[in-house]
């Protein structure tokens, strides 16, 4: 930051940025009553994603923030993706088994 | 005011440095801790897409969004705290905690009044009426009082923080201009909004229609 | 990650005392209250064996139990609950604390140059959390005791067990918070306190690996935490989260906690890696073989130890597709492994071996986590897995690591900076015969059990058929050993500390920044703040040849020539 910054200038940086978050969930909740099926959820969450962009690149001063506080930060999202990534490959082929795989097992009590 | 500089560090850049590299680390660890219950939803409305909307569809939504723009708000509060702090307004600072705090405790009571309006209207597990008969629809309600919860608890312990924040700084009993607490606070508080940002969608926003 | 410049001067050289961080106090709120990384390092270490013990009790009356094929010396209920307790007590109050919070905490800032942990109050909160959690894991194991294994399992631990899990939950709950907290304040300290001129690839391979173990432990044990604050709240609030009959996934379960609890083998893993290497150098009179490819291996395997935990789940009804993905990816972590391991055979090669007791345990080690971790490919393989999944294989399999690996390691780092700790030499023929014992006490025990579990006998059982008796009497022989081996340092270490002879600084002429002062070391770890022009281990020049070991110290290191292959 630089070094005195007037009350009135931080007040509005701060106003600006939430009137842009209020704008954001303004839209968000719109866009929960559109008619578009199965893209709900990625706009919600894209819509969620700007929120938070917003929150952490100017709120939180990820900008100001030195390098390892940044690959911090992003290892914590990283992480919950590979959480994510990894347990839907579970999730999303439960009823499937590779070619071959079934035979074996049928014969079996 | 004692010295804002402790050992083991040399300077107070380092140490404020140090600080704020610390809650950054704790933030990422955060993410984890809420990250699986975001992954034990997704798992979840993977294999039972039409229960977790039609559970959603009975979630306050308007108290949500209340809290919401509550939260944002007492970010946004924050943040000025925060910069008033390093630009060393002692006034904007405590009016910005003052704020927060107000905002933070707003949030409670809308939440306390929304738990209210679940629990009468049969919104928890094992409710003799339960109003969605599907198989998933019980585990949403479940994910959605585990994590509004856990997220209140962490609000909460934030809300004591600010208050003693706002103690300390109005008595001048730490250098709140040269430390990085102010700022490692902000952090904090701007975590439980991020997550409620996220959850705000999950919880709320599914399954709606005109 | 080098966003820090180099250290500005230091404070101007203000005189500090040069008393031992013994000497500030020896009343118990000097040690309750204090924020002395060293202090902290001993009242874990105190804390740790007691757990140690307790843990080890278990252990023992299970095996006592399983020499006989019925079930008779306990029922089949506390069976369970002391397999329970075993495990509970064992992995989270011993095994993941271990190291990061004893050696990490005693040497870690001394190594890197620094006065004291960048957080020492919360360093100290760290102890306080690890024993509050201890204390409502043992009260619920006294009370009543758990019956659902260490793993806690859905819907067993939510629906139907009705033994103390919810406390015993809350205790390892809030244990973790100790550990997401030391793992901070590890990551912090090495990032900001690195004295003037230690550069990242000049900090000893003990301390990377510590870093690696504490980036592990923050970014899994919030994982293990949630997943126990599921169980809670669903036992608690009838939440449901993992009923079947509401359409729960009991399997999502298992994700969240393999998610934390395999990488947790690495938070056990990756410090004893680290220990034994500082030994091996030190004792090998060599500079590390590959240093740059040990750095990378162990960021590696601290990475991808994340990637890996669906191999826990080959038969639990996950699917094939994630099987086959999780297998594969258990092989690539197997490569970091690898490589660390021929690099402390390449290192050994050609050194000017001696064999004192810590490098007795650190060779004990090597062969150990081999075995351990060859077994491991075993597993991680889908067909042999699930011929030998939940049988005596996997329980041999990872005793090898945790206790063959992880345990031998700790008493291969206790018996090399004991020196340093205390100022003081223990009876280096007792710690031989201690270090020989452990090693065959250990194999004793655990190597029947690979032959049990491919023979087919299932762990968590309290009564088997005769035929396996001969190799459940050979197993428990074997703990007799091991567990009198564990009692012997008990022994020579307190004698140690009235009798033992005066250390000196540098015993064991090693490198590293821990050695450069005083033994027992100030309160402030050095009188004047270090700067660090070398890399490390400079045993000797890179192209030189090792050398005799210099005895020209004056220390009480005699010579060895008699040992000498």
């Amino acid at each position: 930051m630089s070094g005195r910054e007037t009350p009135a200038r931080l007040w509005r940086r701060s106003a600006l940025v939430w009137l842009a978050l209020s704008l954001l969930l303004a839209t968000t909740l719109g866009g929960a009553y559109l008619p578009i099926g199965v893209w709900k959820l990625p706009l919600a969450l894209t819509i969620a994603a700007a929120k938070a962009g917003l929150v952490i690149a100017i709120f939180m001063g990820l900008g100001q923030a030195g390098g390892a506080a940044r690959i911090a930060g992003l290892c914590g999202v990283l992480w919950v993706l590979l959480l994510l990534s990894l347990s839907m490959t579970d999730q999303t082929t439960r009823q499937q088994l590779p070619p071959g795989f079934g035979e074996d097992r049928a014969g079996q009590p | 005011m004692t010295e804002a500089r402790h050992d083991p560090f040399h300077d107070i850049a380092r140490q404020r440095h140090a600080a704020e590299l610390g809650l950054w680390v704790f933030l990422a660890s955060e993410l984890v801790f809420f990250g699986g219950l975001f992954v034990t939803y997704g798992l979840y409305r993977y294999a039972y897409p039409s229960a977790f909307e039609a559970a959603g569809a009975e979630t306050a939504i308007w108290l949500g969004t209340i809290n919401t723009a509550i939260l944002l708000t007492s970010s946004a509060t924050m943040a000025a705290a925060v910069w008033a702090g390093e630009a060393g307004h002692k006034r904007h600072v405590l009016i910005g905690l003052a704020l927060t705090a107000l905002l933070g405790l707003t949030f409670m009571g809308v939440k306390g009044v929304e738990y209210y309006k679940d629990i009468s209207e049969s919104l928890y597990p094992g409710a003799a009426d339960f109003p969605v008969d599907m198989p998933g629809a019980q585990v949403f309600v479940g994910l959605y009082w585990a994590m509004t919860g856990v997220h209140a608890v962490h609000l909460s312990i934030g809300l004591v923080a600010v208050a003693i924040t706002l103690w300390r700084v109005r008595a001048e009993r730490f250098d709140w201009q040269n430390t990085a607490l102010l700022h490692v606070l902000g952090l904090y508080w701007h975590l439980i909004d991020l997550i409620w940002i996220v959850l705000y969608p999950l919880l709320y926003l599914m399954g709606r229609s005109l | 990650m080098t966003d820090i410049a180099a250290l500005p001067e230091p404070h101007p050289a203000t005189p500090r005392p040069t008393r031992s961080y013994l000497g500030a106090g020896s009343d118990l709120r000097s040690w309750l209250l204090t924020t002395d990384h060293k202090r902290i390092a001993i009242l874990y270490a105190l804390t740790l064996t007691l757990f140690f013990f307790i843990g080890g009790a278990a252990a023992t009356l299970i095996r006592i139990e399983l020499i006989t094929p019925a079930g008779d010396l306990v029922s089949a209920d506390s069976y369970n609950k002391l397999f329970t307790l075993h495990g509970v007590i064992m992995v989270w109050f011993f095994l993941v604390p271990a190291i990061p919070t004893t050696f990490g905490n005693f040497i870690l800032p001394m190594a890197v140059g620094a006065s004291d942990v960048a957080f020492p109050r919360l360093n100290l909160l760290s102890w306080y959390l690890t024993v509050a959690g201890g204390l409502l894991a043992l009260v619920s194991l006294l009370v009543g005791g758990v019956d659902t294994g260490w793993t806690f399992y859905t819907p067993y631990s939510t629906l139907y067990s009705n033994s103390y899990v919810t406390l015993a939950a809350a205790g390892v709950f809030v244990a973790g918070f100790g550990t997401i907290a030391t793992g901070v304040n590890m990551i912090v300290t090495v990032h900001v306190l690195r004295a003037r001129g230690m550069r990242w690839m000049r900090l000893p391979l003990f301390v990377w690996s510590i870093y690696a173990t504490s980036i592990i432990m923050v970014l899994a044990t919030p994982a293990l935490a949630v997943a126990l604050l599921m169980i809670v709240v669903d036992r608690l609030f009838g939440l449901s989260l993992f009923d079947p009959d509401q359409g729960g996934d009991p399997i999502i379960f298992q994700h969240v906690f393999w998610f934390y609890s395999h990488p947790a083998v690495y938070i056990m893993i990756l410090p004893g890696m680290g220990v034994v290497t500082e030994i091996i150098t030190c004792f090998a009179r060599r500079r590390v073989f590959g240093y740059e490819a040990m750095v990378f291996a162990i960021l590696g395997i601290a990475i991808f130890s994340f990637f890996v935990w669906g191999h826990h789940m080959f038969v639990s009804g996950q699917s094939a597709w994630a099987s086959l993905v999780f297998s594969i990816l258990s092989f690539v972590v197997a490569v970091p492994s690898a490589i660390k391991v021929f690099n402390w055979s390449a290192t050994l090669y050609g050194g000017h071996i001696t064999f004192e007791a810590s490098m007795l345990y650190a060779l004990g080690f090597l062969g150990l986590f081999t075995l351990g971790g060859l077994t491991g490919l075993f597993l991680a393989s889908i067909p042999i897995d699930v011929h030998v999944h939940d049988t005596y294989f996997v329980v041999a399999h990872f005793h090898y690591i945790m206790v063959g690996a992880m345990v031998t390691a700790f008493f291969g780092g206790l018996h090399f900076w004991w020196p340093k700790v205390t100022g003081r030499h223990y009876s280096e023929p007792w710690a031989r015969l201690a270090a020989i014992l452990m090693f065959v006490g250990f194999n004793f025990t655990f190597f029947p059990q690979f032959i049990l579990g491919y023979l087919g006998m299932p762990r968590r059982y309290h009564s088997y058929p005769p035929e396996f008796q001969i190799w459940h009497v050979l197993s428990s022989a074997g703990a007799v050993i091991l567990a009198l081996a564990y009692l012997v340092p008990l022994v020579y270490l307190t004698l140690s500390l009235r009798y033992g002879r005066r250390a000196g600084d540098n015993p064991w002429h090693a490198s590293g920044l821990e050695w450069a002062t005083t033994s027992p070391p100030p309160r402030d770890n050095f009188v004047i703040p270090p700067t660090v022009d070398t890399d490390p281990y400079a045993y000797h020049a890179a192209h030189e040849e090792p050398s005799e070991r210099d005895e020209s110290g004056g220390d009480h290191q005699s010579s060895r020539k008699d040992e000498m292959p």
